[in-house]
């Protein structure tokens, strides 16, 4: 007789998730989901409006990465004018765009998964989160703070405020870099380095503790994207988008982002109002050439995020997020990509690095406060494509607009989005092995979560689509006996 | 000890608080109506306490961010008000805050009592907090209050004098 098992909500994430586990008669899990349930709809409410206005309106999808839509919705515009923006404008843009990588990956490292790392995966649940880490780790969770602070203050001198800074526009920014608070930064960066370096040498003492998870947590074969320099160099903001398989052979070298649609195919499942977002030349087709159903999109699942961008770039570029490089890729066999998600929280904190190092870089450039941060025009081009790095992966916007510049028609891949089936796959593959028998745990319940969130899910962002909300309902006796089933959508 | 003494030293301590300043931190977004009544209630508050000569610093967030414990530390408040907009309540209401519990659940966002026990715990901020709630209905997309939210919101001077008469 099959059982359902429900983890209803998932924690320590951001948005609102479950995960339903079906096991089969003998106990094994058979299928794992990962329900996203929660409804945005931003992609049909901005219609009809002008897309001057569509970096403020994205940037509020989010509470905790509304750099990242400031930054695809400004280079949409970007595109819809015509312009290059001035130098300075394109570096204070990644300026920006890195400080928010080290608020977001800080956040996710130190208070999110930082509770399994430091506390253990199997410690107890009323201890193991935020207040338990601050009463056996103070520090750490007092690094984490900083950490965070100095991404979210550099945010906050540029755009005036650290949430939804309204200061990136289309043609540039709105306002330079002082003095002041270029010296405010440069006093600000070695704290922060000092943690990061602290960071690494605490995640890496903990890797004995997780031969388990690095082994089978999200550890099998998938494509990965990422942005990198014409160089092949780790790129948060510009560039080309690069493709690479399981093993390190390139697919896609360095496709110009505005030509997205040509690589990338969007799903929908009834079960979930997260698409599913895949790699079309990968996807199986039928001997037809029609495509089938459920398999068909699934062969062309990819990763992307910190995992993805360092296996698809060659280098970093900065000395101490190279030198971290190369023994990340010491994880995996020569030539080939780190492929266990458990890695994601390695990656990050490398990422942190490099943006920090760039950071470093960029304050000390003589241009940097340069009062030339603007480009004029009209509108010039009726489609406009912004692409970004997310701290959680690559983000796409695409703007359609009539000739007074009003959008009639929004498409939004997020970064989250296209980790859903890796997801997915992550958590049927730690189902699998920790459940036998039908026997769970509440710490093998909380190993799945944390299968999750080594993706660093932005739930808020990725569920913008327009639908019905899809609810099956299922309703099972004491015995294991389907009693119910009430469906919507 | 003597009358005189206990007055000197009462008179030290209420000198001492005075001088500390009142951090009050209004959560909200005005671009979902009523969500930024909490604003709007933390911005009436501040200014009625400075019009009333006592130290106030402001902070305006659409959520709670664990940096607000560095800017408590740095502050050293000797008091804290966290101002949110409400369904669940009617009236304005100011309730004394605790720690929170050691199993609440701790996403992206905090919650007041989170962020409390982040002040005390990791950065030894040694002051008295207060949650108040004004009613909230209206949570649309747009800008202005209900006339409920309005009403709450002009409450708010008069509260703050009160909370902080004796103090």
């Amino acid at each position: 007789m099959t059982k359902t098992i429900m983890i209803d909500p998932v924690t320590r994430i951001e948005g609102h998730a479950k995960i339903t586990l079906h096991l089969d008669d003998d106990g094994q899990v058979e299928e794992a989901r990962f329900h996203v349930t929660e409804f945005r709809g931003f992609e049909k409410f901005c219609e009809g409006r002008s897309f001057w206005e569509m970096p403020g309106i994205t940037a509020r999808v989010c509470g905790i990465c509304p750099v990242s839509h400031l930054m695809a919705s400004s280079k949409a515009g970007d595109a819809i004018l015509g312009v290059n923006i001035p130098p300075t404008a394109a570096k204070l843009r990644r300026l920006m765009n890195w400080a928010q990588l080290v608020q977001s990956h800080a956040l996710s490292f130190f208070h999110l998964s930082g509770p399994d790392l430091l506390l253990g995966m199997d410690s107890d649940p009323a201890r193991r989160n935020v207040m338990g880490l601050i009463d056996k780790y103070p520090d750490v969770a007092r690094n984490g703070i900083r950490l965070r602070r100095f991404g979210q203050k550099v945010i906050e001198m540029l755009g005036g405020r650290s949430v939804h800074p309204a200061w990136t526009v289309p043609g540039g920014v709105r306002t330079p870099l002082s003095d002041e608070d270029r010296s405010k930064i440069r006093r600000m960066l070695p704290e922060a380095l000092d943690i990061t370096g602290l960071a690494l040498d605490l995640l890496k003492d903990a890797f004995d503790d997780f031969r388990d998870e690095e082994a089978m947590y999200g550890n099998f074969p998938s494509l990965y994207m990422g942005l990198v320099t014409p160089e092949g160099g780790l790129e948060h903001y510009d560039g080309l988008l690069r493709v690479v398989d399981s093993d390190g052979n390139v697919l896609e070298p360095g496709l110009a982002p505005a030509r997205y649609r040509e690589i990338l195919g969007e799903a929908v499942e009834p079960w979930s109002y997260l698409k599913f977002p895949y790699y079309k030349p990968a996807a199986v087709r039928d001997a037809n050439g029609a495509g089938r159903s459920q398999d068909h999109y699934q062969a062309g699942m990819y990763r992307v995020g910190p995992l993805a961008r360092l296996n698809v770039c060659d280098f970093a570029g900065t000395p101490r997020a190279d030198a971290e490089l190369r023994e990340f890729r010491r994880l995996a066999p020569r030539g080939r990509p780190v492929a266990n998600s458990f890695h994601y929280h390695y990656a990050r904190l490398i990422e942190i690095l490099y943006a920090l190092e760039r950071i470093a870089e960029t304050v000390d450039d003589p241009a940097i406060t340069d009062k030339r941060i603007r480009a004029h025009a009209e509108v010039n081009n009726m489609v406009g494509v912004g692409v970004s790095e997310a701290p959680r992966g690559t983000l796409f916007h695409e703007y359609h607009v009539n000739g007074d510049g009003i959008l009639q028609k929004v498409n939004l891949i997020i970064a989250t989005g296209q980790n859903n089936l890796a997801m997915n796959r992550t958590v049927k593959q730690i189902a699998q092995y920790h459940i036998n028998g039908g026997k769970v745990t509440e710490g093998v319940l909380n190993r799945i979560e944390h299968g999750i969130r080594l993706y660093d899910p932005c739930l808020s962002c990725s569920t913008h689509a327009v639908g019905q909300m899809p609810l099956v309902v299922e309703v099972y006796d004491a015995r294991g006996a389907l009693v119910d089933r009430v469906a919507r959508g | 000890m003597t009358r005189a003494a206990r007055w000197w030293i009462e008179s030290r301590v209420a000198e001492t608080s005075a001088m500390r300043p009142i951090l009050i931190i209004g959560i909200g977004n005005t671009l979902r109506r009523d969500d930024g009544a909490g604003w709007f209630f933390a911005e009436a508050c501040a200014a009625a306490l400075a019009a009333a000569g006592r130290p106030v610093h402001l902070e305006l967030h659409h959520q709670l961010i664990p940096e607000l414990a560095i800017e408590a530390a740095e502050l050293q408040p000797g008091a804290i008000l966290f101002v949110d907009a409400s369904v669940a309540v009617d009236e304005v209401i100011a309730t004394p805050l605790e720690e929170t519990a050691p199993d609440a659940p701790a996403g992206h966002s905090l919650t007041p009592s989170t962020l409390l026990t982040l002040m005390r715990r990791l950065y030894a901020v040694d002051a008295a907090a207060w949650l108040v709630q004004t009613p909230a209905r209206d949570f649309g997309h747009g800008e202005g209050l209900s006339a409920v939210a309005q009403r709450g919101v002009h409450a708010a001077p008069a509260l703050a004098l009160r909370l902080f008469e004796y103090w």
